[in-house]
C-alpha cells in the first residue's frame, strides 16, 4: 500500500518504520527535520519537511494517490483539519486519526472514511480488558 | 441575539462593542485570562478566559444558548475545530469563520461552515479594484466576490456621454442596474441617454467589470 503519514513524532516515526519494514511504501511528513532522526534504520521511503497544514505539502506527498493516511501530529485540532482534508480535497479512502483527548473522539465518531483513535481510550480499554482477566 | 466570539486583538474589542450597541448579548472566548480583564473592564459582556475547543469551556461559555458563532484566531484549524463543535453539540444555528489561508475556503465550505471571509482575497480584491479608476466605488461583492455591483461615475469626454444604452455596445452579461443623475434615480432602458456625471450602478463579473468602465468611461483600468 501507499501510505502517508503525517507527523513524525515517537507514534509516527515508530509505525513508518514497522510499516516500510513491511514492504508498504511510506511518505512521513512533519514540520521539523530533526523529527525525522527518529525514523529507524528499516525505514526506506521518503521524508518532507513542512507544515502539512499549507496543501502545497500534502499535494508533494501524493496524498490523492494514497492507500491511507494517518494522522499524528500532537495537537487535536490540526490532526481534525488534516484529515478532513485528505477525505475532502485529497480523496484519501481511508484515513486513521490519532486524537489525544478522548472527548474529541466524538467530533469524527460519525464521519466515513475517518476513524479515531485515542491513546487514554485505548489505554483504559487495555488496563479494563486485563484487570477483567485477573477477576477471572 | 447571542453571539459567541472566539479570538482576541483590537478587532473582537470593536466588533463586540458594535454588536452590544445594537442590543446584542455578546459572549466572548480567549485563552488569555489577562486579555480577558482588560476587555472586561471596557466591554459589557461576559467573557470567558480558556480553550474554546474543550466541550467545558464551550458549555460554560453558554453555547447551548448561543445564536452566532464568530470565530476570528489566526489558526484555521482553530476555527474550523470550534464552528464544527459548535454546530455539532452545541446546536448552534450560524457559524461565521474568518480563513486564514484562501487554500482552506473550499474545505470551509463543504464542511458546513454559514459564512466564510477570507482576508486575503477580500484584500486583494479591493486593493486591486481601487488602484485605478477614482471614479468608481465597489459597492457590495456577492458570492465571495463572484459578482461584483460597482458605482461608475462617468468623466467629462467619457465615449459614452450622448449615447443611449442601445448604441453603446456592451456585453450581454454586463448590467446597469440604475442612473444616479442629481441624486434622482433613473431605471435605464435602450433609450436613456448617458450624461457627464451620472453614477452608473454597474453589476458584473469581476473579470468583465473593467470592459464595462472601459467602454462606458474609456478609461483603461
Amino acid at each position: 500500500m501507499y501510505i502517508v503519514i503525517i507527523g513524525s513524532g515517537r507514534t509516527g516515526s515508530k509505525l513508518a518504520g514497522v510499516l516500510s519494514k513491511e514492504g508498504h511504501e511510506v511518505v512521513v511528513i512533519d514540520n521539523n527535520s530533526q523529527k525525522f532522526k527518529k525514523l529507524s534504520v528499516e525505514f526506506s521511503g521518503f521524508t518532507i519537511e513542512g507544515d502539512a497544514l499549507e496543501h502545497e505539502i500534502l499535494r508533494k506527498s501524493k496524498l490523492d494517490k494514497a492507500d491511507l493516511a494517518v494522522v499524528t501530529t500532537d495537537n487535536d485540532k490540526v490532526n481534525y483539519m488534516l484529515a478532513q482534508m485528505a477525505k475532502k480535497i485529497f480523496n484519501v479512502e481511508k484515513i486513521l486519526v490519532r486524537i489525544i483527548d478522548p472527548e474529541r473522539e466524538k467530533m469524527l465518531s460519525d464521519v466515513q472514511r475517518i476513524e479515531t483513535f485515542s491513546p487514554i481510550s485505548l489505554l483504559v480499554d487495555a488496563f479494563e480488558k486485563r484487570i477483567k482477566k485477573v477477576e477471572g | 441575539m447571542q453571539i459567541m466570539i472566539v479570538g482576541g486583538g483590537k478587532v473582537i474589542y470593536h466588533l463586540a462593542k458594535n454588536l452590544i450597541s445594537k442590543g446584542h448579548f455578546v459572549v466572548i472566548i480567549n485563552r488569555d485570562p489577562e486579555y480577558g480583564k482588560s476587555l472586561s473592564r471596557d466591554l459589557n459582556a461576559t467573557i470567558v478566559a480558556g480553550e474554546a475547543s474543550d466541550f467545558d469551556v464551550m458549555e460554560d461559555a453558554g453555547a447551548y444558548q448561543t445564536d452566532i458563532l464568530v470565530t476570528l484566531t489566526q489558526k484555521d484549524q482553530d476555527n474550523l475545530f470550534i464552528c464544527k463543535m459548535a454546530k455539532k453539540f452545541f446546536g448552534v444555528e450560524r457559524t461565521v469563520s474568518l480563513v486564514n489561508n484562501p487554500d482552506n475556503e473550499k474545505l470551509f465550505s463543504d464542511l458546513g461552515i454559514d459564512t466564510i471571509f477570507n482576508t486575503t482575497n477580500l484584500l486583494s480584491t479591493l486593493i486591486e479594484q481601487n488602484v485605478a479608476a477614482e471614479d468608481m466605488s465597489n459597492l457590495i461583492t456577492l458570492e465571495d466576490g463572484k459578482l461584483i455591483i460597482t458605482q461608475y461615475k462617468i468623466p467629462e469626454g467619457a465615449p459614452s456621454i450622448g449615447k443611449s444604452l442601445k448604441e453603446i455596445d456592451l456585453p450581454l452579461s454586463i448590467i446597469l442596474g440604475g442612473i444616479i443623475r442629481n441624486g434622482n434615480i433613473l431605471i435605464p432602458r435602450g433609450k436613456t441617454v448617458i450624461k457627464e456625471n451620472d453614477k452608473i450602478l454597474v453589476i458584473s463579473l469581476p473579470e468583465e467589470q473593467a470592459d464595462a468602465i472601459k467602454i462606458l468611461g474609456g478609461e483603461e483600468i
